[in-house]
């Protein structure tokens, strides 16, 4: 008992306090490699700033930005997704409610797409008074609007965004 | 007959040397693309100022912002209450003033797509991040720009910009 105690002292020092000697070195320049590229090409970590998502995210929530969901597939109406908007650091978070060749219109605050609205919880979240005329989104582009739109038409960003802007949608809520 | 041959080779091998610098000159010369790209880094940091920036600094950068613009620039964009067609000096006036009113202004500049129209004429789509901090007063916004520039005296010049809007409502 007291040997495998010994042993497994040893077996944490080593781990916790390894001895930096060649394979040491390797080890740790590949794991430098595969952080880098896990948490800045698959999985990037952000952080939420504004209320223009409310309910469903608010100010200052941690988002891990999962990058494969929209490497073989476009964004569907309904998801979340975030979007490139200054460099690689700052993005925009947006909930899709339209896709290319659909037409989408706010009218006394509702959000119609294809001239009826959404049967999903998604559609009026919050209370709304926006009026803007039908629009066809374009091939290539997705229409995304934020959950809170109990907030001035002109104070909110939303409308139509290429879909190569997108980066990817959130991990977990 | 050993003279001769004496001589040839090292005639050979500087016409060598010249070929190979002629042809590196040639693939890394930098591109009018990359010229473009170049200016917009000239001018954010014509624009930036650091906290401890003097007299003489501020002045070098508007002497630099001067270079970059060309003697009339066409300007629309959301909310700048100086829209059309302003004259170089102007704009450096009014930048003077506007960099006096914040202790640090940091400016970014993303995505700079150029779009070359001919061998004197450009557009560049960009994307600029802005952040401006006081003592008492911090802000920072993002917009989407399109600019216009002209090759003058071999040297790109800002001749507008127009506010690029990302999201289309």
């Amino acid at each position: 008992m007291a040997l495998r105690m010994r042993q497994l002292g040893e077996a944490l020092r080593a781990f916790l306090l390894p001895q930096p000697n060649r394979r040491f070195w390797i080890r740790l320049g590949l794991e430098i490699v595969v952080a880098w590229v896990f948490f800045g090409k698959v999985c990037t970590l952000s952080w939420t700033q504004g209320e223009s998502m409310l309910p469903t995210y608010g100010d200052r929530e941690f988002l891990l930005c999962w990058q494969p969901r929209y490497w073989f597939r476009d964004p569907r109406p309904g998801e979340v997704v975030m979007l490139r908007l200054a460099g690689p650091r700052v993005m925009l978070l947006k909930r899709v409610v339209a896709v290319a060749g659909d037409s989408v219109e706010f009218r006394g605050g509702g959000l119609l797409v294809n001239g009826k609205e959404p049967d999903a919880f998604w559609a009026s979240l919050t209370l709304c008074d926006w009026d803007l005329p039908e629009r066809l989104v374009r091939p290539g582009h997705i229409y995304v609007v934020g959950d809170n739109r109990s907030m001035g038409i002109d104070e909110h960003e939303f409308g139509e965004i290429a879909v190569s802007r997108v980066v990817g949608g959130p991990l977990f809520h | 007959m050993r003279r001769k041959k004496h001589l040839w080779r090292p005639l050979l091998k500087l016409l060598l040397v010249a070929g190979v610098a002629a042809g590196l000159f040639y693939w890394l010369r930098p591109s009018e693309e990359k010229r473009i790209r170049k200016q917009f880094q000239r001018l954010s940091e014509a624009i930036e100022k650091s906290g401890d920036e003097g007299n003489a600094s501020a002045a070098v950068k508007m002497f630099a912002l001067g270079n970059l613009l060309h003697e009339q620039i066409d300007i629309s964009i959301r909310d700048f209450p100086y829209n059309g067609e302003q004259s170089a000096e102007t704009l450096i006036s009014l930048a003077t003033r506007g960099r006096s009113f914040f202790r640090t202004i940091s400016v970014d500049i993303y995505d700079i797509e150029v779009i070359l129209i001919d061998h004197e004429l450009a557009d560049a789509r960009c994307v600029a991040r802005v952040a401006v901090e006081s003592d008492n007063y911090r802000d920072h916004g993002v917009r989407h720009f399109m600019a216009s520039l002209a090759k003058i005296d071999k040297s790109w010049q800002f001749t507008g910009f127009r506010e690029d809007e990302l999201l289309r409502k």
